[in-house]
C-alpha cells in the first residue's frame, strides 16, 4: 500500500503538483481501475501458469556445423536445467553435414572442369568483360565449398552444485566428399528446385561426393585444400552453466552458460581447418517457460573469437525452440537457430552492377537453420536425434545436417 | 511515513476497500485454479500488410522507398503486400484466462514499378515468435501478444539511369524485428475465425544504397485456425 501511494506522490511531485490536489483527486475509479489491473495480471499469471514445469528435456544441441566455422568455438542451444550435485552425464554425439556454395556458379567459372584441371585463384575473377587485371580481382568473399563434415564429440558434465555445472567437450573432425550428395540432390528434384540454378546451389556442375576447400578473400586464396581427413583432434572446450533460476508461475527459469576453447597452436596442414589455436569464449543466455506438455526455449549469445584468420571476429547466437513432452521420458521439438555470418563485411557494397562481388554479398549475412527431433531419457540412457536445414540458402550456412547423441548418466 | 501523517482517512478507506477487493479477487482466483488445461491452435491467416504504415507504438526509421521515388518517380502501386501466415501456438488456460507462446511463419512478394519504368521485386519471409494472453470468453477469445524473430528478404532492383538499366540482387535479415498483436478467436467446434492486427517493426539495411526498407508495418489479417 505504501509503495502504491509513494508511487503517486513522487511522479507528481516532479511534475510541481501539490501533493492535496493529487489526493482529492485520485477518486476510487482510478485507483480501483489500477488496482484490478495489477492484481488482474498478478492473479491472471498466478492461476493460469500455475503447476507448469519450466523446464523439460531441453532443446536438440547442435553446434553450427559450416565447415569454415569447424575450427572455432560456436556455442550451442542448451537446456536450462543443469546436472543435480554430484550427478554425472556422459555422452557420445555424431554430426553429419552436408554443405555445398559455388559462388562461381552464375557464371559456370568453376565446374567439374575446371575442378579436375586444379582451381586457381584465378576462377574466382569477375569476368565482367568491361574490367581487365586488377580490376578483375573480387573484393569480399568468394567460396567453391564442396564439403561433407562429420563431427564426433566426446560430452561430460557433472554437478558441482544443484546449480551450478561443468563440462568438457572432446571434439574430433572427419573432412571428406562424403556420400549424401546424391540423396540432397533428389530431394531437390522431388519438390522441383533446380540444381543448375542458384536455389539448388548449382549442384550439379559438380561431381557428386567430391572434396574441395576453397575460401577467397579480395581475390587471394585463404584456405585451399583437396586433401581430405579423418578423425582429427580438434580443441576441447570447457564450460560451465548457471541455473539461476528454475523460474515460477510467472517467471521462466534463466541460465547462463559460459563456453571456453583450449587452444592448441599446432595448425600444419589439414589442421588448419580443424583448429583455430585461438582461446574463443562465449556466453549464452538461455530462458524456458512451461505450459503443460508445451515448453519454449529462448536463448541469445555471443561467441568471441580470439585468432580469427581473417573471418569474424564473434559470432551471434540466437535460438527458439519448441519442446512437446510425449511422456516423462521423451520429447519432440522443433526450434529455429540464427548466427551471424562467419564472412566478416569487408566494405561497403556502393556499385550496382551485376557482378560476381555483389552476387556473393549475402555471404555477410546472418544465417537461418530450421531444426526438428527427437529426445528420448530412459532410465540412465539417453536418446537424441534430429536434423538441419538451411532455409534461408545465403552460402553462409551448411545445407543439411543430420545428428544422434547418446549416452548416460549417473 | 509523511503521507500517512497528511492522509490517514484516505488510507484508512483505500485500505478497508484493498482488502475488499482483494478478498473478492483471492475467491474468484481461487475457483479458477481448480480447471487447468492446455489448448494448442494451427491457424492459417491471410491479409493486408501495409509497409507505409506505422509500426503503432513500435519505431521504424524507413526511407529506402522514399529516396527511390526521389530519383525514379512515384510508385504505381501502394505499398501494400499480401503475406501468408501460418501459425501454431498453444497455452495453458486456467478458468476464463491464459497465457501462452505462439510462432508465426510468414511470407510475401511483390512487385513493384516506378514511373521511369524502373522495377523493385521485394521478397519476405518473416519467423516471428513470443508470448500470448487470452481472455476465453463464451463466445470469442480476445488475445493480446508481442515477441521478436528474424525476417530474411530478397530484393532485386532494375533501375533506370540515364539510359541505362542497372540490375542489382540484395539479401539481407532483420535479426531482431519486434512485434505485438491484438485480436480474436472465434470458436466453431474445433475449427475457428480469427482475426488479429499486427505491429512489426523490422527494418532492413539495404546494402546497394545503405537506406532502410520496413519489412514489418502493419498487418491486418483474417484466418481459420483448428484446435486441439
Amino acid at each position: 500500500m505504501d509503495s502504491i501511494c509513494l508511487g503517486f506522490y513522487v511522479l507528481e511531485k516532479k511534475s510541481g503538483i501539490p501533493y492535496e490536489i493529487i489526493d482529492r483527486s485520485m477518486k476510487f475509479k482510478d485507483f480501483f481501475i489500477l488496482f484490478l489491473f495489477l492484481a488482474g495480471m498478478g492473479s491472471w499469471a498466478e492461476s493460469a501458469l500455475a503447476k507448469s514445469r519450466n523446464s523439460g528435456l531441453g532443446p536438440l544441441e547442435l553446434r553450427n556445423q559450416y565447415p569454415v566455422t569447424q575450427q572455432f568455438l560456436s556455442l550451442h542451444p542448451e537446456n536450462t536445467a543443469t546436472q543435480k550435485k554430484g550427478k554425472s552425464r556422459f555422452s557420445y554425439h555424431i554430426a553429419v553435414a552436408n554443405t555445398f556454395v559455388n559462388t562461381q556458379g552464375h557464371s559456370k567459372q568453376i565446374t567439374s572442369k575446371e575442378f579436375q584441371n586444379k582451381i586457381s585463384e584465378s576462377d574466382f575473377d569477375d569476368n565482367d568483360p568491361n574490367t581487365s587485371g586488377s580490376d578483375d580481382k573480387v573484393r569480399g568473399f568468394s567460396l567453391y565449398l564442396d564439403v561433407e563434415t562429420t563431427r564426433h564429440t566426446f560430452e561430460y558434465r557433472f554437478g558441482l552444485s544443484n546449480t551450478f555445472e561443468f563440462g568438457l567437450d572432446i571434439p574430433f573432425l572427419s573432412f571428406g566428399g562424403g556420400m549424401m550428395d546424391s540423396l540432397i540432390e533428389s530431394v531437390h528434384d522431388t519438390i522441383g528446385v533446380s540444381n543448375a540454378e542458384y536455389r539448388g546451389a548449382f549442384r550439379s556442375f559438380s561431381e557428386k561426393n567430391q572434396y574441395a576447400f576453397y575460401v577467397v578473400r579480395d581475390g587471394t586464396f585463404l584456405f585451399n585444400s583437396e586433401k581430405s581427413f579423418n578423425l582429427v583432434a580438434a580443441e576441447p572446450v570447457l564450460g560451465l552453466k548457471w541455473n539461476i533460476s528454475e523460474g515460477g508461475t510467472v517467471l521462466p527459469a534463466i541460465s547462463l552458460k559460459l563456453a571456453y576453447k583450449v587452444p592448441n597452436s599446432n595448425r600444419m596442414g589439414f589442421y588448419k581447418l580443424s583448429r583455430s589455436g585461438g582461446g574463443d569464449w562465449g556466453h549464452y543466455l538461455i530462458l524456458s517457460k512451461g505450459y503443460g506438455s508445451w515448453l519454449a526455449y529462448f536463448g541469445d549469445g555471443l561467441t568471441r573469437i580470439q585468432e580469427n584468420h581473417n573471418m569474424a571476429d564473434s559470432l551471434k547466437h540466437r535460438f527458439m525452440a519448441i519442446e512437446y513432452r510425449l511422456s516423462k521420458k521423451s520429447s519432440i521439438l522443433i526450434q529455429t537457430v540464427t548466427q551471424s555470418s562467419i564472412f566478416p563485411k569487408t566494405h561497403e557494397l556502393r556499385e550496382l552492377e551485376a557482378n560476381q562481388e555483389q552476387k556473393n554479398f549475402n555471404l555477410v549475412v546472418p544465417t537461418n537453420v530450421f531444426m526438428g527431433g527427437y529426445k528420448l531419457e530412459w532410465n540412465q540412457l539417453i536418446w537424441e536425434m534430429g536434423f538441419a536445414q538451411d532455409y534461408a540458402n545465403y552460402g553462409n550456412e551448411t545445407d543439411f545436417v543430420i545428428f544422434i547423441e547418446t549416452g548416460m548418466q549417473w | 511515513m509523511v503521507k500517512m501523517k497528511t492522509l490517514p482517512a484516505f488510507l484508512m478507506i483505500a485500505t478497508i476497500r484493498f482488502w475488499f477487493l482483494m478478498l473478492l479477487l483471492t475467491m474468484l482466483v481461487g475457483q479458477a485454479q481448480a480447471i487447468e488445461q492446455t489448448f494448442s491452435y494451427l491457424s492459417i491467416f491471410s491479409g493486408s500488410q501495409d509497409l507505409s504504415a506505422s509500426s503503432g507504438a513500435l519505431s521504424s526509421k524507413s526511407n529506402y522507398f522514399n529516396s527511390l521515388e526521389g530519383e525514379h518517380g512515384n510508385l504505381k502501386e501502394s505499398r501494400k503486400v499480401q503475406p501468408l501466415v501460418v501459425g501454431f501456438d498453444f497455452y495453458r488456460a486456467s478458468g476464463s484466462v491464459a497465457s501462452g507462446f505462439g510462432i508465426e511463419i510468414q511470407r510475401y512478394k511483390k512487385l513493384f514499378n516506378f514511373s521511369d519504368g524502373s522495377q523493385l521485386s521485394l521478397e519476405a519471409l518473416g519467423v516471428l515468435y513470443g508470448f500470448n494472453f487470452y481472455y476465453r470468453g463464451d463466445f470469442w477469445f480476445p488475445f493480446f501478444g508481442f515477441g521478436t524473430g528474424n525476417y530474411t528478404s530478397k530484393i532485386q532492383e532494375a533501375f533506370y539511369a540515364s539510359d541505362s538499366l542497372t540490375e542489382s540482387t540484395i539479401f539481407g535479415q532483420v535479426d531482431t524485428p519486434l512485434y505485438y498483436k491484438l485480436g480474436a478467436r472465434i470458436p466453431l467446434n474445433s475449427w475457428g475465425i480469427v482475426f488479429s492486427q499486427q505491429f512489426i517493426s523490422a527494418d532492413l539495411d539495404v546494402a546497394s544504397s545503405n537506406k532502410h526498407i520496413a519489412l514489418g508495418g502493419t498487418s491486418t489479417l483474417f484466418g481459420l485456425y483448428y484446435g486441439f
